[in-house]
């Protein structure tokens, strides 16, 4: 990951606090090497934009 | 003698109601200064995490890694700014750009998880290394602009 990505991300937790920490530790948190299994179940984290702005 | 003692003698005497109000700035200051000491810690810790777990880690997991961080930190922005939407905090065409740096970001990163399931099986690391450049480079620009949208 490139140096100002980690530092964006790093003033977001700054902003979020230990929750943000927590849950970002959370998805860190698999035994051993990621399997197929895992891997696509990181498709599932990142929903189309537009799901975050529908519901109201 | 203290400034606030000099003052009253000075009869600059303040009000109750305002100094209530002063001292509830002070609070909500010294707050934001614990908030900002523990968000530094928290920096720190990150980044020392992520170096260690860069050093030790295989290329896979360092890759996995990396995607989950970037997922968590998208979805944290993107619910915050679904939530000012809808408390009428931002504009809609603040809206619009969100989702079009969103969209950025959705499909670098969509690339770079097929990139290494690929990767997973042919050990193709170029190809995910490639995909990673772009999806920080999304990453980036996203978190860019929400903080200009929050502010710092």
């Amino acid at each position: 990951m490139e140096l100002t990505t980690l530092l964006a991300i790093g003033e977001i937790i700054a902003k979020f606090g230990v929750p943000m920490a927590l849950s970002i530790l959370e998805t860190w948190d698999i035994n051993g090497e990621p399997t197929l299994e895992d891997i696509a179940r990181l498709r599932a984290m990142v929903p189309e934009p537009e799901t975050y702005f529908k519901g109201e | 003698m203290s400034a606030n003692c000099a003052n009253y003698h000075r009869g600059n005497r303040q009000t109750p109601q305002s100094r209530v109000t002063e001292l509830a700035d002070r609070m909500k200051r010294i707050d934001d200064m614990k908030r900002y000491k523990t968000g530094k810690y928290i920096l720190i810790f990150i980044a020392i995490f992520v170096i260690s777990s860069c050093v030790t880690a295989s290329y896979t997991k360092e890759a996995y890694n990396t995607l989950a961080t970037s997922a968590e930190a998208y979805d944290v922005t993107m619910s915050t700014l679904g939530e000012m939407y809808a408390q009428g905090r931002i504009s809609d065409a603040q809206k619009d750009k969100a989702i079009l740096y969103g969209e950025d970001f959705w499909l670098a990163y969509h690339a770079a998880v097929d990139a290494l399931e690929t990767y997973s099986i042919t050990r193709d690391k170029p190809s995910v290394s490639t995909h990673m450049a772009a999806l920080s480079k999304a990453l980036g620009g996203f978190l860019a602009y929400f903080k200009t949208i929050i502010g710092d």
